[in-house]
């Protein structure tokens, strides 16, 4: 028979941490060699026990089980880090990942998961709860599409009234701020950028700003003469 | 009278020089006639002496005819002449006098009528500069009131306004020495809250009780103007009052009080005091105060008539009710002050205790659900029978979904990642779930924040505000996507939600009172300006809405070039 896996258990509830025990100690390849309550013993834990996967918690009091993660994954490249977490949210999990933990289970699922997420990462491989591996791909296919839209370009059929009234909105004035610096009523303001936003196919204000940036139209504020010193 | 004398003598003069010039020339001429008339007399004697006397009777006939005729004609011309004359002397001044009434009536008060001589016409025109004089006078005067009432109408400090309200009453009453006393906030005791030409220690020690018997405490007590001059006091229960000031009588049967100086005019009585002169300062009947005026005999000559005090109380009127503005703006603005206080520890103790409330149903509760999962998964796999084994699976399934609904009420509540991982991420998540609740296309743009954390309080009131914003747009907007920019530049962070929904009169619904309506759009603008931020909104019906929303922080980590790093690119 090969070795166990060897666990270190991460967690400040001492519930949990017995549950874990317990549920783990029924898996006949692993062991947990050890127990920490937070980050810093969870660091000083796994350099002393040199564990195969850590089970980590998040949010420990101060959440420092994110710092806890990267500097056991710095110090100790062999050992994995399955994040134990209540966090169903994508930007725990965008944390979690860049930290370098390789596994993502949620506390409710902690029974039927966890054993199959800490041999997975063992072996190498990523495991993450499964309902977040369409948040990502949609994410994904999300970003494409909108990359996308601005390879056409109709930037030079503006005017340069249009110009003006582009690089503005790009940098968040109000209608009305607009109006006042280019000695233009509201209504005009309004109608000039409709008619932009229509000749350059943009959408929303957020699209506004991306064509902006790409083309690098805010950093013409300094040019700006009406925008003083 | 004069002047009819003087008409007369003048013509008289006139008449009286031609006519004896017209002698003259009748003299001559009657002289030569008669040399001529003698020589052919004789000649006549000398040739007919047939019927010599009535050659004669006949000649002197004719002689004496032409004297008449010639008189009577050289008088008429004399007179005619003396008229001319006289009409032009009169009319000439009359003229330069119609001169300078068109000049004082078309604004020039400096033109004077030149007087000479002593007849009626002088008279008329020294009455008319006279006229004149008071007329500058009285339109100083006015125009200074028109200035006090300007500026102390525009303040609403009150010290400001009592201080600039003494120098200008200084200046139109042309007199050296000024105080203003009002109550204390006990309503025992009188202060001098604004002094001028005062000595220091009358101005500094000047606090007294109010039962003390002087004019000012009389006048605080009855609100009537008082004069004390030359030793007596003298009271006008109304401006208009008539009445000599040296009057001992009392005026319209108020008693005149037999009191002395308020203590501050008593330190000006070494100086020969001449008259010391209070008005109340009231609004709505109410006296505030007491404003004094005293004049020295060193330095103010002048004398103080009733006319004055009448000024005075009307000034008296004016800055009573400047003081009543600017108490009731001081209120307005304390009340204020403190209701911002009461805002702003009202939101951050239900962000505290809402704070408290999900970390307790994460940690506790959490916890124990998860433990609760474990044990009964295990429990499940312990116990043989499929029944009991079924029964265990479904509150293993129950404990599970409970640990859900609490993670959500906890979210709801207030997401944890808002303290954890920030502002960014927090709004992140949020509008992930708000676009798949609402179906609505979110557009979300941050520029600037990768890796930065904002204070606390402005992540919070902009996680707040955001989340309003869309509320808004769900509920009332009728729109197909939104965009949510939110950029850290320079100094500031600027937030903006904008929809494609259908907009909304944005007079209409702010300037009405808060109500249900609208409610939502006064606590963000709430929320932005208790962290000093502003909030824009901005709607045209069919258009829109734009909510921009701008709070200053500390400058950023210099870096503020780099804002584009966060596009598309």
């Amino acid at each position: 028979m090969m070795d166990k896996i060897r666990l270190l258990v991460v967690d400040d509830h001492p519930v949990v941490r017995a549950g874990l025990h317990t549920l783990l100690a029924t898996q006949p390849d692993m062991e947990v060699v050890g127990e920490a309550v937070d980050g810093a013993s969870a660091v000083e834990r796994a350099l002393e026990l040199q564990p195969d996967v850590v089970v980590m918690d998040l949010t420990m009091g101060e959440m420092d089980g994110l710092a806890a993660t990267r500097e056991i994954v710095a110090r100790l490249p062999e050992t994995k880090v399955v994040v134990l977490t209540m966090h169903a949210n994508e930007e725990y999990l965008r944390q979690a990942l860049q930290a370098g933990a390789t596994g993502y289970v949620l506390k409710e699922a902690v029974d039927t998961e966890i054993a199959v997420a800490i041999r997975v990462v063992q072996r190498g491989e990523v495991f993450l709860y499964p309902s977040f591996t369409r948040v990502l791909l949609a994410d994904l296919v999300q970003d494409g599409e909108t990359d996308d839209r601005f390879q056409q370009d109709g930037y030079e059929r503006l005017s340069d009234r249009e110009k003006d009234v582009l690089r503005l909105v790009a940098l968040g004035d109000t209608n009305r701020e607009i109006a006042e610096r280019l000695f233009l009523s509201v209504r005009t303001v309004e109608t000039y950028r409709a008619r932009l936003m229509e000749k350059l196919n943009l959408k929303s204000r957020g699209e506004l700003v991306r064509y902006a940036l790409r083309r690098g139209l805010r950093h013409d504020e300094v040019k700006d003469p009406l925008a003083g010193g | 009278m004069k002047t009819r004398a003087y008409y007369h003598s003048l013509r008289f003069k006139i008449t009286m020089g031609l006519l004896l010039a017209v002698i003259a020339v009748l003299a001559i001429s009657s002289y030569l006639r008669y040399v001529s008339f003698r020589d052919l007399l004789t000649e006549s004697l000398e040739h007919s002496v047939d019927s010599p006397g009535e050659a004669i009777e006949a000649q002197l006939a004719a002689y004496v005819r032409g004297r008449v005729i010639l008189s009577v004609i050289s008088i008429v011309v004399i007179l005619l002449m003396s008229d001319v004359l006289m009409g032009r002397v009169v009319v000439g001044r009359l003229r330069q006098f119609l001169g300078v009434v068109k000049r004082v009536g078309d604004g020039d008060l400096d033109a004077k009528v030149v007087t000479e001589g002593e007849d009626e016409i002088a008279e008329l025109a020294e009455a008319f500069n006279r006229m004149t004089d008071e007329l500058q006078r009285q339109t100083r005067k006015l125009s200074t009131l028109n200035t006090l009432a300007t500026t102390i109408g525009q303040s609403l400090d009150l010290s400001e306004i009592l201080n600039t309200a003494l120098d200008e009453v200084l200046e139109l009453m042309d007199v050296g020495a000024g105080w203003i006393n009002v109550q204390d906030e006990h309503g025992e005791k009188m202060r001098i809250v604004a002094s001028r030409g005062l000595p220091e220690e009358a101005a500094m020690a000047h606090s007294y009780c109010l039962w003390n018997e002087d004019i000012c405490t009389d006048v605080l007590q009855s609100g009537r103007s008082q004069v004390f001059r030359n030793g007596e006091d003298h009271s006008f229960d109304k401006p208009n009052a008539v009445g000599p000031l040296n009057a001992v009588e009392p005026l319209n049967g108020v008693e005149p009080l037999s009191t002395g100086l308020c203590p501050a005019a008593g330190y000006l009585q070494e100086d020969g005091l001449i008259f010391h002169a209070c008005v109340p300062l009231k609004s709505k009947d109410v006296v505030l105060g007491v404003m004094s005026v005293a004049g020295v005999a060193a330095s103010d000559p002048w004398m103080f008539t009733e006319d004055s005090l009448d000024t005075l109380t009307a000034i008296g009127r004016q800055i009573g009710i400047a003081i009543e503005n600017a108490s009731l703006y001081e209120e307005l603005r304390q009340k204020e002050v403190l209701r911002r206080q009461l805002l702003e520890r009202e939101i951050t103790l239900r962000e505290q205790e809402r704070k408290r409330i999900a970390r307790d149903l994460h940690d506790q509760t959490g916890q124990r659900l998860t433990s609760m999962i474990m044990t009964l998964s295990l429990l499940e796999e312990a116990v043989p029978a499929p029944e009991v084994q079924a029964r265990v699976r479904d509150l293993r399934d129950t404990a599970a979904q409970v640990l859900k609904e609490v993670r959500d009420l906890a979210l709801h509540l207030r997401p944890s990642l808002l303290d954890d991982l920030g502002l960014l991420a927090a709004l992140r998540h949020y509008l992930k779930r708000y676009q798949n609740r609402y179906r609505l296309i979110v557009d979300f743009q941050p520029l600037g924040l990768d890796g930065k954390r904002l204070p606390p309080d402005v992540e919070t009131a902009l996680f707040r505000i955001t989340q309003q914003a869309l509320t808004n747009v769900a509920r009332h907007a009728e729109a197909h996507s939104v965009t949510v920019l939110l950029e850290h530049r320079g100094t500031s962070v600027q937030l903006i939600v904008e929809d494609n929904g259908k907009g909304f009169d944005l007079a209409q619904v702010m300037d009405s009172r808060p109500h249900e309506g609208n409610l939502g759009l006064y606590c963000m603008r709430e929320r932005a300006s208790l962290i000093g931020g502003t909030l824009t909104i901005e709607s045209t019906p069919g258009r829109g809405t734009a909510v921009f929303v701008r709070i200053p922080v500390e400058g950023g980590k210099g870096d503020d070039g780099q804002d584009s790093s966060a596009g598309g690119g």
